[in-house]
């Protein structure tokens, strides 16, 4: 799919507004780094995906590594792939899936690049089993400004390769990364749906997804209240055991062509999108196969979904909180959200596992994981998401830099007590919206 | 198995055409001025499944050493089914302080290059009857460009020329294949936004299997062109671009 020049260098929220004074390109992994730092920051910018500024750099210069999209070495036996750092996950799949092999964690959208999965440590649908994607990188490497090249691995400069895991892109470039592929049987998933009817029941059920999926969220319908409070589907999923051979067909390919004028997304047409999808989860079967691409990333059929939400974009808030004070904190996010008439058609939870986490940074770590998209209404909607950072915070949770526009300093260092460790191992020549935001 | 020349490989369009080979389980050859990205582009298309990747270092401009690296690559590939040739990116403005050296240097590393090394190619193809030249070209050479007026002429008389020897080389059986890409810069660079490569090459494989002689990668290019060519010069010199 294409993008419009105007439209590549901006974050996928939208919100905050930020302009790169420069855009280098970065083209080929042996070339030094291409800007000078007495220019002002730099920073690598994937694709793009990031809601909010730890992907843009406002009066800066941006490094796009989209140019490093080359593999470099497939080890067929063991399943391990060195590729560059602009590489897409969509663009690993399209080359593992028929090899038989496929990426142990990925995103809800494979439109990231192989850079941004590491510098935001992203997480999936198996954390409980899996872990996040730093997990399965073996080794990176880094250019700094100062022209160095490192390789960072749990063993080699191990303290520089946790900070970079999860490091927002501030410990240098990375221009190529090894990582390692988990074998399947073939390209598709056995998806099966549980509906429940409240909160309780959701906890209920995930926690006994957890046991019977490798792969599982839930949808909650954020208009219902009261006792309603929390209802929603479940969804598992398994890689399918025998061996098919791929249908190489291309999903209808969507696209959302230009930006609304005002955002498409009010109450009027949440609550018929809501309707609506309530309606077709009724009549569908429980039980389903389909390709791995329908179950991991059906917002990738419509090329620029972010669109609808007009000019001024949208906010999406994640955070985690542990399993157990968690619950209630959940029950309070849904609340004011469905008070609050802000209005997000659908909220994404899933039950994050105890592993360690891959980096200094890593948001992923026990307890459940919330996430709603609201559309930004200005002051109404940043007074909400300070609301919840309150909730966040007196639960022990933590909020997603990733998806993040708008947290304060103070928010952000209660969150990651551990953000000076980063900022120990940064490249002084790299920053970000988002990290003068928090940091300075 | 295909056996494929790409000259000026470390282009966007070229590597991504490579890659499309490289799927097939190609042998290819790469030349390029620069090791490294040889290297870099050689790697990805092992990966990729291509049976055997060689690389030799030139610059378009280095006539001297046209004849001896193609006949290198003809031994290396045991014949040559494909030979593809990207040249130079247009992405130097002639500005109103060039000399007519600067001139004479930018038109043959944009364009006399590319003749020099497509009447190597057609010396050794129309002999054996067999085998395709491919070349990228652009819609900016449809007519000259007030913006740009050299690269205008360098990509016309590349466009001519293939022509020319698509009438000579068709008779003896090889496909002479015109590949007109939209133009990178300029108004429409803003206005549309740029095709991925590998949407090009899917366009230019495309063109080859058939034996086509001209392709406008996108399509939309090519009532574009008739458009652009159709227009008189009264019209044209006041277009902004």
């Amino acid at each position: 799919m294409t993008t419009s020049a105007s439209d590549r260098y901006r974050s996928w929220g939208g919100y905050p507004p930020a302009t790169a004074a420069r855009v280098v390109r970065v083209g080929w992994r042996s070339d030094p780094l291409p800007a000078d730092p007495s220019d002002g920051p730099m920073l690598a910018f994937g694709n793009g995906r990031s809601y909010g500024d730890v992907c843009v750099n406002d009066g800066g210069t941006l490094l796009d590594t989209r140019g490093l999209d080359r593999l470099i070495a497939f080890d067929a036996e063991r399943g391990l792939l060195r590729c560059e750092s602009g590489v897409l996950l969509g663009e690993i799949l399209d080359f593992s899936v028929p090899r038989g092999w496929f990426l142990p964690v990925t995103p809800a959208t494979a439109q990231v690049t192989v850079g941004g999965a590491i510098a935001n440590d992203v997480h999936g649908k198996n954390h409980h089993r899996a872990g996040s994607f730093g997990h399965q990188v073996r080794s990176l490497e880094l250019l700094r400004s100062d022209g160095v090249r490192l390789t960072a691995s749990p063993t080699e400069n191990p303290q520089l390769f946790r900070a970079t895991i999860g490091g927002l892109g501030l410990t240098g470039l990375v221009t190529q990364a090894e990582i390692q592929l988990k074998s399947v049987a073939g390209p598709y998933i056995d998806q099966e749906r549980v509906p429940f009817a409240n909160l309780d029941a959701c906890f209920r059920a995930l926690a006994e997804a957890d046991q019977r999926f490798e792969y599982a969220s839930a949808w909650l319908d954020c208009a219902a209240s009261g006792p309603d409070l929390g209802r929603g589907v479940l969804i598992g999923g398994d890689h399918t055991a025998v061996a098919e051979t791929r249908r190489q067909r291309r999903p209808l390919a969507l696209a959302v062509p230009f930006t609304p004028a005002a955002s498409l997304v009010t109450p009027w047409t949440l609550r018929a999108f809501n309707a609506t999808y309530a309606g077709l989860q009724i009549g569908r079967p429980a039980r389903r196969r389909m390709p791995v691409e329908r179950f991991f990333y059906p917002m990738d059929r419509i090329d620029g979904w972010n669109r609808i939400y007009g000019p001024s974009g949208l906010l999406r808030y994640q955070c985690v909180v542990p399993l157990g004070p968690g619950q209630a904190a959940v029950r309070e996010i849904l609340e004011q959200i469905a008070q609050s008439s802000a209005g997000s058609p659908l909220a994404l939870i899933k039950r994050l596992g105890n592993h360690p986490p891959a980096g200094v940074l890593s948001f992923p770590r026990e307890g459940y994981t919330l996430a709603v998209d609201l559309p930004n209404r200005g002051q109404q909607t940043l007074s909400l998401l300070d609301a919840l950072d309150q909730v966040t915070r007196a639960a022990g949770g933590a909020v997603y830099p990733a998806t993040d526009a708008r947290m304060s300093a103070e928010s952000f260092r209660a969150y990651y007590p551990r953000w000076q460790e980063l900022a120990r191992h940064a490249d002084p020549a790299f920053s970000s919206s988002f990290w003068r935001r928090v940091s300075e | 198995m295909p056996r494929v020349l790409i000259i000026g490989a470390t282009d966007s369009v070229a590597q991504a055409t490579a890659r499309r080979y490289a799927e097939r389980g190609a042998r290819l050859f790469l030349v390029a001025p620069e090791p490294a990205r040889i290297e870099a582009i050689a790697a990805d298309l092992r990966v990729r499944g291509a049976e055997g990747v060689v690389g030799a270092a030139m610059v378009p401009g280095d006539f001297a050493r046209h004849r001896a690296v193609i006949a290198e690559a003809d031994a290396s590939l045991g014949g040559i089914d494909l030979a593809l040739i990207a040249p130079p990116s247009q992405s130097d403005r002639q500005t109103a302080e060039d000399t007519g050296a600067r001139i004479r240097d930018d038109f043959a590393g944009k364009a006399l290059s590319t003749l020099s090394l497509l009447t190597e190619l057609a010396h050794l193809l129309e002999p054996r009857g067999g085998g395709t030249l491919a070349v990228l070209s652009s819609v900016a050479g449809e007519r000259g460009r007030r913006t740009d007026p050299l690269s205008s002429a360098a990509l016309a008389s590349v466009t001519v020329f293939l022509q020319g020897l698509r009438g000579r080389l068709g008779a003896a059986g090889v496909q002479v294949l015109t590949v007109k890409l939209g133009p990178a810069d300029g108004p429409y660079g803003q206005i549309m936004a740029l095709p991925e490569p590998s949407r090009i090459a899917r366009r230019i494989v495309r063109a080859v299997d058939r034996r086509r002689d001209l392709v406008y990668a996108p399509a939309l290019w090519a009532p574009a062109a008739w458009l652009l060519r159709a227009l008189p010069e009264a019209v044209l010199k006041r277009l902004p671009f």
